[in-house]
């Protein structure tokens, strides 16, 4: 009885140990002003289809190994603390996820974010945002909700848009095999 | 055992037997038992580490959780340490930085052709109408050429 209780300890300790790596790193980018909290996504949503979180120690070190093959993204992703993208399925939510959508854009606006792009159609929603601090953009958030899916992306650092432009320009990645789409 | 041993060894115990317990001097048994206090000052340090070496009888109970403490502040601090990403992990961010790059050009590009073809439209209509308010011959006039 007495070795079950210390074993429960142990477990219980070594779970907080391998979980403080990964909540240290998100604590680390809440600190920056770029940032932005989406809430509960998967309360609404359920489990991401797509989720991605690339922290600062990560970006340095593919900015490094970039540098002679593309340079302008190797200069991107060393002025860049996080990237943060998820994915869900909206079938069946599409009402949920554009409340979400709302409650979130409202949340940024009263935070000082500038909005960039809305888009308000019937069957879909866009919103990009943006954090400028003395003409210097910090952080980019992207919310776009469809019929199928829902995108939300949040890009924290220092960020030229023109230079984001170029970067994203040189990748040539088809999402959910839909190139024609993402080409047009 | 033989028989000049047993003798031997039964004169020397009549003669232990004979011996009486002298008490020692009172100044004797002063100094002696000055000497661990007398010794304790002279090596201060040497003192306090053997009571954290021996910290007296302690209940098994408390032992326990120390030892399994022990590997746990082990995990801690190799978990603490900056850990270097693997190679894997480096290709595996280059993968999802293409992607989450690829999220935005997708998005970008969905709102620039939303808002292109609302911008189309409205100026279609804004230029239009009050075209054919003040000059209706252009519609009749686009009727004629059509028909």
């Amino acid at each position: 009885m007495k070795f079950s209780i210390i074993n429960k300890i142990a477990a219980a300790c070594l779970t907080v140990l391998v979980a403080l790596p990964v909540m240290a790193q998100e604590d680390a980018l809440k600190d920056f002003p770029g940032y932005v909290d989406f809430g509960e996504l998967s309360s609404v949503f359920g489990d991401p289809t797509v989720q991605i979180s690339v922290g600062e120690s990560l970006l340095g070190l593919v900015s490094s190994l970039s540098a002679s093959e593309d340079p302008e993204a190797a200069e991107l992703f060393r002025r860049l603390n996080g990237v943060r993208v998820n994915v869900f399925e909206t079938e069946s939510m599409v009402d949920g996820a554009f409340d979400l959508v709302k409650a979130v854009s409202a949340s940024l606006s009263s935070r000082g974010w500038e909005s960039v792009v809305t888009v308000n159609s019937d069957d879909e929603q866009v919103r990009i945002f943006m954090m400028i601090n003395n003409g210097q953009v910090e952080g980019i958030t992207v919310m776009a909700v469809e019929e199928t899916e829902a995108v939300f992306v949040n890009v924290i650092g220092s960020i030229n848009p023109e230079e984001l432009g170029k970067v994203m320009e040189n990748f040539d990645i088809e999402l959910d095999g839909n190139a024609e789409n993402d080409a047009e | 055992m033989n028989e000049h041993e047993e003798k031997r060894d039964a004169q020397i115990e009549k003669l232990i037997g004979q011996l009486t317990i002298e008490k020692a001097p009172a100044t004797l048994s002063a100094r002696l038992h000055r000497i661990p206090d007398e010794e304790s000052r002279r090596q201060p340090g040497k003192e306090k580490r053997r009571s954290w070496f021996r910290p007296g009888p302690l209940p098994r109970w408390v032992l326990a959780p120390a030892f399994a403490a022990v590997p746990l502040l082990v995990l801690a601090i190799i978990m603490l340490q900056p850990k270097q990403p693997s190679a894997a992990e480096i290709e595996q961010a280059r993968q999802d930085l293409a992607i989450a790059f690829a999220y935005l050009d997708k998005v970008g590009n969905q709102a620039g052709h939303e808002i292109q073809s609302i911008l189309g439209t409205e100026l279609r209509h804004s230029v239009k109408e009050p075209l054919s308010e003040h000059m209706p011959f252009t519609e009749q006039s686009l009727k004629e050429e059509t028909t």
